[in-house]
């Protein structure tokens, strides 16, 4: 059965995804600002997951969604690193 | 099991961002603001997936709420943490430019301020403060007035406020004290800046230092002064520099008019000396000639007649001369190339010298090499003066011994008349005299150059050898001296000249005396005008005497009359005249009837070819240049009238083939001819004074050579043996005698 928070979470990741279309160009001058574009995906991934283990292959599907969630954890540690660490300066 | 680490998994990289971000404090690639939302978004992925962990781990139970609270706000943060990334982007961005251009203020030379309205200091840039010796904070807020020296505080004071008006800049010149105790001059450039509209003013100063300018400026300022001045004094040097040079240029001419007025007196001097010289001889040699025509006259005196007339001639090749040497001067000597018989030029030469050299008891001797005889084109008269001026100088410069006149004519001629056929007449003139210094001999040609002065202050002008050179340069040739001290002098020079191939008609026709007009033609009535009574006279009896009608006018004006009255066929027309000139007169009686057909024939004694045309001009047929020879008078008029004479039998004395031997040259020439026994025993005979044996030699010439037995008659009866010695003179004692 599908939880309203996972919708909720659902929606919001996609009007991330919109704001983050919208603005691309302008995010990119941000050093390696792909990896945690994709740890974003990751986590979106995770949230889309969520609602279709209540249709379909639940077991897997949460697995799934447990991976993208560790996955965007990971890409979002590296980027802060990474970002932090050994970038100097914005584009 | 498999999920609950992947959970576990997700919490230790949560964790692992955090510690970054915890730790990454002071890294400006992110600002504070961002840094703290990204803690918060990081700690609710913690939380959520610490939830998800603990629930599959089985460690706790019942975390929805937890989980589904930090679930749902995650994406709600990453909007957040995008978002202030984005700002980080602008801030950065803003900071950069801050940054870039305070880089730019900061590394500026020039000192720029900021003010406020009330003269507060806003901003200083680094070099304004370092200039002053203040920090930018001790600055900041300082009213900038204070700052100002007291002496222009008013002036910057007023530039300030000038610059909230239109055009809204001004611009002043400070000097400020530095920190260092300099004095800088500063000059300043001042606009009101608004951030926005209807904003603040604010007050943007920039400022230079021109201290070095200013005082390149007053160097300029200097040196543009000290160049006027200089400049201003060149020109004041320049000025009168032109001014001399304009006095100078008027002095010179000044002088060069006198110097032309001066060659003008001359010219009218030698032409008026020309005319009065002239003149008088043109009866000397007009009344020489006409007595010699008189049969009753012995022939002694006839000697004496040809003497006289030959000298006059030399003497109007004398003022000839002096003509020809105002002509050098101007360049305008011209060759008169005529048929000239070299023998008989030669004879005349050695006639007038001889003479002379006698008087003074020297000998002279001519010796000739080839073709003596020959015929050629030559300017004779020139040639002529050019060896009397040479002899003339040997015989004046030698006490003691003679002069030798060598000729060297080549035999053959030439095939043709060009430049290069021409062939060469060399000529030497040698005398025993008493030389010339060596460094004396490199001005003797020279004009005005006289040595031995002390010989005859009176003789000449120094103008001979000079004439001579320049004469004999123009016909092609060149002339070398060889003297010295005590040694004698030599000249030797030569001229080109054409070989004439046949002698002219005019040349070879006798000239015969004219006794007579021949019958049957009319009356021809003469009118000579002229205001010199001699030659008046001449010219009336040598006319009359040939038969023509003569009348006389003494001036123009009586000619003019005597013209209507008498209607004559030809007039002879003196030029210069008392009351009318002969110009005046011509062009009267042109006008008046039978003017056109009347023949005039200008008569004048100046020599510049001017004044012949200016003759022909006025409207003269013809004109002839006194002294005229009889000839040239008759020829003239049959020319002009078509007149027939009658001459008399005996052709006059002129130039023949055959040459007379009226000369020691000539008899020399004949001599050479006798057997050498003979020649010994006339020597022998005239050594012992033996006129008995003399005329028994000669009658054994006679057959040989009449003219040359008369020749030594005449010597006999004279008892010149002396004459007859220096005939028959052998060549070998001649030379060494000479040497």
């Amino acid at each position: 059965m599908i939880q309203e928070n996972e919708l909720v979470m659902l929606l919001m990741g996609i009007g991330v995804a919109i704001f983050i279309l919208l603005n691309y160009r302008r995010l990119t001058r941000f050093p390696f600002i792909k990896i945690l574009l994709a740890g974003f995906c990751a986590l979106g991934a995770g949230w889309l997951l969520t609602i279709l283990e209540n249709f379909f292959w639940g077991d897997v599907l949460n697995f799934l969604e447990h991976t993208c969630n560790a996955a965007g954890a990971i890409l979002t540690a590296v980027w802060i690193w990474m970002a932090l660490y050994r970038s100097g300066e914005i584009h | 099991m498999p999920i609950a680490i992947l959970d576990f998994i997700a919490v230790l990289a949560a964790a692992a961002a955090l510690t970054g971000l915890f730790s990454a404090r002071g890294k400006s690639l992110l600002n504070r603001d961002t840094r703290g939302l990204l803690i918060g978004m990081v700690f609710f992925m913690l939380a959520y997936n610490a939830c998800l962990f603990i629930e599959w781990a089985g460690i706790s139970k019942n975390l929805d709420t937890l989980e589904n609270y930090f679930g749902a706000l995650l994406p709600m943060w990453w909007i957040i943490i995008l978002y202030a990334l984005l700002q980080d982007i602008s801030g950065h961005d803003v900071r950069q430019s801050e940054s870039k251009f305070r880089l730019i203020v900061e590394n500026q030379f020039d000192l720029i301020l900021k003010l406020d309205l009330d003269n507060h200091i806003l901003f200083a840039s680094p070099s304004y403060c370092n200039a002053l010796g203040k920090t930018e904070e001790e600055l900041l807020g300082e009213k900038h007035l204070p700052l100002v020296r007291p002496e222009v505080r008013p002036q910057v004071a007023q530039a300030l406020a000038a610059v909230f008006l239109p055009p809204f800049s001004s611009s002043f010149e400070e000097p400020m004290e530095t920190a260092g105790g300099d004095t800088r001059k500063i000059g300043w450039l001042a606009h009101s800046v608004q951030a926005e509209p209807g904003g603040v003013h604010y007050i943007i100063a920039v400022g230079r230092d021109i201290t070095e300018r200013k005082a390149a400026e007053e160097e300029l300022k200097k040196h543009r002064e000290h160049l006027e001045e200089s400049v201003k004094e060149r020109t004041a040097e320049l000025q009168k520099e032109n001014n001399e040079r304009k006095q100078v240029e008027a002095e010179l001419r000044k002088a060069k008019n006198a110097a032309e007025a001066a060659n003008q007196a001359k010219s009218q001097f030698l032409s008026s000396m020309s005319h009065e010289l002239r003149t008088p001889l043109n009866a000397i040699l007009g009344f020489s000639r006409l007595m010699s025509r008189d049969p009753a006259i012995p022939p002694g005196q006839q000697k004496n007649l040809g003497i006289i007339n030959r000298s006059g001639e030399h003497l109007l090749m004398l003022i000839n001369d002096v003509l020809d040497m105002s002509k050098i001067e101007a360049g305008r000597v011209t060759l008169n190339l005529e048929y000239t018989n070299l023998y008989h030029t030669l004879v005349g030469i050695e006639e007038m010298i001889r003479s002379r050299a006698e008087e003074k008891g020297l000998y002279f001797t001519v010796e000739h090499f080839g073709e003596i005889n020959r015929r050629v084109n030559i300017d004779g008269r020139k040639l002529s003066q050019i060896l009397i001026n040479l002899l003339g100088n040997a015989i004046k410069f030698t006490q003691r011994g003679g002069i030798l006149l060598r000729v060297k004519v080549p035999d053959e001629a030439p095939p043709g008349k060009d430049e290069q056929e021409k062939f060469v007449l060399r000529f030497e003139v040698e005398d025993t005299g008493r030389g010339i210094p060596e460094q004396a001999l490199e001005h003797i040609f020279e004009p005005f150059t006289q040595e031995h002065k002390d010989i005859d202050n009176n003789s000449g002008t120094g103008l001979g050898l000079a004439i001579s050179k320049q004469f004999i340069q123009l016909m092609g040739g060149g002339m070398e001296v060889e003297s010295g001290e005590g040694k004698g002098t030599l000249f030797k020079f030569f001229i080109r000249a054409e070989a004439v191939d046949s002698e002219p008609e005019e040349s070879r026709r006798p000239l015969r005396r004219v006794v007579g007009l021949e019958p049957g033609q009319p009356d021809y009535r003469i009118l000579i005008v002229e205001d010199n009574e001699a030659n008046r006279t001449l010219m009336r009896q040598l006319l009359q005497f040939t038969g023509f009608q003569v009348n006389e006018a003494e001036n123009g004006q009586k000619a003019v009359e005597l013209f209507q009255a008498w209607d004559p066929h030809l007039v002879w027309m003196d030029i210069h005249m008392p009351v009318m000139d002969g110009y005046e007169a011509t062009r009267q009686i042109r006008t008046l009837p039978g003017g056109k057909k009347v023949r005039i024939v200008a008569l004048t004694a100046s020599a510049f070819v001017s004044d012949q045309h200016k003759a022909l001009d006025a409207g003269c047929d013809h004109y002839l240049r006194k002294p005229c020879r009889e000839e040239s008078i008759f020829e003239t008029m049959a020319r002009l009238l078509d007149v027939k004479y009658l001459y008399e039998a005996a052709p006059m004395e002129t130039p023949a083939d055959s040459p007379p031997l009226d000369g020691p040259f000539a008899v020399q020439t004949a001599i050479e001819a006798l057997p050498p026994e003979l020649r010994e025993d006339i020597q022998k005979a005239a050594l012992k004074l033996d006129v008995q044996e003399m005329a028994g030699f000669i009658e054994q010439v006679e057959p040989l050579d009449e003219a040359l037995a008369k020749a030594l008659g005449k010597a006999i009866e004279d008892l010149d043996f002396e004459q007859i010695l220096r005939w028959f003179e052998p060549e070998d004692d001649k030379k060494s005698h000479e040497s």
